[in-house]
């Protein structure tokens, strides 16, 4: 999903243009260029014609990288011009920075202090200049409820805009014990989850037009940025829906090819939708009016209903599940949303990391593998820990630690005094473990979730029977628990399940949670607004 | 707000052998060999109101103007005649 573009982003995306070194959107060229400002509009209109079409032939890449740096540089133009009106100061304006980007004579300058001469570039004028305010927030633009951090951006050294929680993970990442290698794979399979790069730049750009931020959380909310996010929702739940098709597709073909003899009580209408394609499918299934309606909370409460249902033809090799409920779920989400509304959210938090692991383990290299294992007993230890640190005093404790070896990735414990290690520290230790490990699963990974999942762990250290009853329950719950060896015979349960269709099951539910945990970016749905 | 009008002379500055070189090989490439010495008349129109016009040559203001340099041949040869035009209006007598 990485790169990718709805159609009508595409339209909303203001065009670039590009002559020699200089790039700009269609506007942008036109206030910043005294040589097209020279021509009558219909020679200028072609000029940009022209320069638009030599940015469009650019490589994508090439392309996305420059459109990176025309949104920086608007940035980084606004944030001066907002820096401009708090000061009261005339002189930095928009306009008058376009005086700067194209030749100057060398004999008269203008009186703008801030002229440089003709081979001034663009960049190197923008760094001559004031820095700008090291964070611009737009969460005041996003509806209420959504996670403000999600559309926190942040203007780093080189003028690029990202998402303030991609750095968040690259200063996190950066401060991991592990090779270049696995913290790109990190890297990758978090920033996905949250805002993708072309929403966070549309909204940044959405930004670069107001001036009030008060202002901008009412008026600009309703006029640009709801469309436009409702616009990605519905793309992606489209593409989810045609995604999730396939998977039901596979789900049938898999009975198919294992002689299951296909449910009698298939309708009629069902064999019709099973005829078509998957774009007809998306039209009759959920129509844009339903899904511009379709709240992120049913999303979210129908997404784990489906993973419930997953989990449960996993588990239990069900052919009702998976012929019957599990295609009827994909097909009616919101309306099974309401009906599992009751569900528990703790049980959902862990039935995604549940299937979070099962899509790992299906899907991990041996690097991976040992860096969960890593993570794995990293939570055994700590929960080890605060087992004895709630049975014996803290004098008795800091023996056990210093009996212990040093931890896998330890960068708390293996630097702390021992006698200085409490039970609060060690249970923040643990959420560091825990954000880690969903990162790594590729599984919500917000405060919320890393929380629910401490507090089950705290939940077993706490009541010592249900920790001793754990060792009843099955495979998939232990590995939750973190406790190592129960992963390892969770995990050696899933090498030795080869058997036709349990092995198939473990391949799809993968790709279901890969439509889910994915394609959807955690945090960018925007409930509808009513 | 003030509007000049420079020749050639007043980029002295900007006539350096790299851009010499530069437009020398835009006018070769596009193949304006023949448009090379007609004189023009165009107007950079500053955001801040001012507006400075060079008369000049296609050639010099390939040095003068680089953005000159870096448009399509079929589209210079379809504006250019309307700056040279500007320039025949602002020098009837010649």
């Amino acid at each position: 999903m990485e790169g990718y573009v709805p159609e009508q982003l595409k339209e909303e995306q203001p065009r670039i243009v590009k002559y020699n070194d200089y790039v700009g959107t269609w506007g942008q060229a036109i206030v910043e260029c005294p040589f097209l400002r020279g021509f009558d509009d219909t020679t200028r209109d072609m000029i940009l014609e022209e320069g638009a079409q030599n940015f469009e032939q650019l490589p994508p890449e090439e392309a996305m990288a420059l459109r990176e740096d025309v949104y920086a540089k608007l940035a980084t133009a606004q944030s001066r011009t907002e820096a401009s009106t708090e000061k009261n100061d005339t002189s930095y304006t928009v306009e008058e920075q376009a005086t700067e980007i194209t030749f100057q004579t060398p004999q008269e300058k203008p009186e703008n202090d801030n002229v440089v001469d003709a081979k001034t570039t663009i960049d190197e004028k923008l760094i001559l200049q004031e820095e700008p305010p090291r964070s611009q927030r737009v969460a005041l633009l996003v509806e209420p409820g959504v996670d403000a951090q999600e559309f926190e951006l942040t203007v780093i050294d080189d003028g690029e805009v990202k998402p303030k929680a991609d750095m968040q993970i690259s200063e996190d990442l950066a401060r991991m014990n592990v090779s270049p290698e696995t913290k790109q794979y990190l890297h990758e399979a978090a920033v996905p989850a949250r805002m993708s790069d072309e929403v966070a730049h549309d909204v940044a750009a959405v930004q670069m037009e107001a001036v009030d931020e008060s202002a901008v959380a009412q008026d600009t909310y309703d006029e640009q940025l709801a469309p436009m996010v409702n616009a990605h929702v519905v793309s992606q739940l489209e593409q989810d829906t045609a995604a999730l098709y396939e998977i039901r597709q596979e789900v049938e073909a898999t009975f198919d090819l294992a002689d299951h003899e296909v449910s009698s009580n298939v309708t009629g209408e069902q064999e019709a939708v099973a005829d078509e394609s998957p774009s007809d499918v998306e039209s009759d299934v959920l129509p844009d009016s339903t899904l511009l309606e379709y709240s992120a909370e049913m999303h979210d409460e129908a997404v784990e209903h489906v993973m419930l249902l997953v989990g449960q033809a996993l588990a239990e090799q069900d052919e009702e599940t998976w012929q019957d409920e599990l295609p009827e779920a994909l097909q009616n989400e919101p309306a099974i949303a309401v009906e599992v509304a009751s569900i528990d959210a703790p049980d959902l938090v862990l039935s995604n990391v549940k299937h979070a692991i099962l899509a790992f383990e299906a899907e991990a290299t041996p690097e991976e593998s040992e860096q969960m294992d890593m993570l794995f007993a990293e939570m055994t230890q700590i929960t080890e820990f605060l087992t004895e640190l709630q049975s014996r005093d803290i004098a008795t404790a800091a023996e056990i630690l210093e009996s212990q070896p040093t931890n896998t990735t330890g960068e708390v414990i293996e630097h702390m005094p021992l006698t200085a290690i409490t039970e609060e520290q060690l249970i923040a230790r643990l959420e560091i473990v825990c954000e880690r490990m969903l990162v790594m699963l590729d599984a919500p990974h917000d405060r919320e979730h890393v929380q629910v999942m401490v507090h089950q762990l705290i939940t077993l250290v706490e009541d010592r029977e249900a920790w001793d009853k754990s060792k009843a329950l099955t495979p998939e719950e232990l590995a939750v628990m973190g406790t190592r060896e129960y992963k390892l015979a969770f995990h050696q349960q899933l090498s030795d399940d080869r058997s036709t269709i349990g092995h198939r099951f473990k391949q799809i539910g993968a790709a279901a949670l890969g439509v889910f945990e994915g394609i959807v970016p955690h945090g960018v749905l925007v409930p509808a607004r009513s | 707000m003030t509007d000049t009008v420079k020749g050639p002379t007043d980029y002295d500055e900007l006539f350096t052998p790299e851009n010499r070189d530069a437009a020398n090989l835009a006018i070769e490439e596009k193949g304006l060999q023949e448009l090379a010495e007609l004189s023009i008349r165009h107007t950079l129109d500053y955001p801040d109101g001012r507006k400075e016009t060079f008369e000049s040559t296609v050639e010099e203001a390939f040095v003068i103007c680089p953005p000159f340099r870096s448009l399509s041949a079929p589209l210079l040869h379809a504006i250019i005649p309307a700056s040279v035009e500007k320039y025949k209006q602002a020098h009837p007598e010649e």
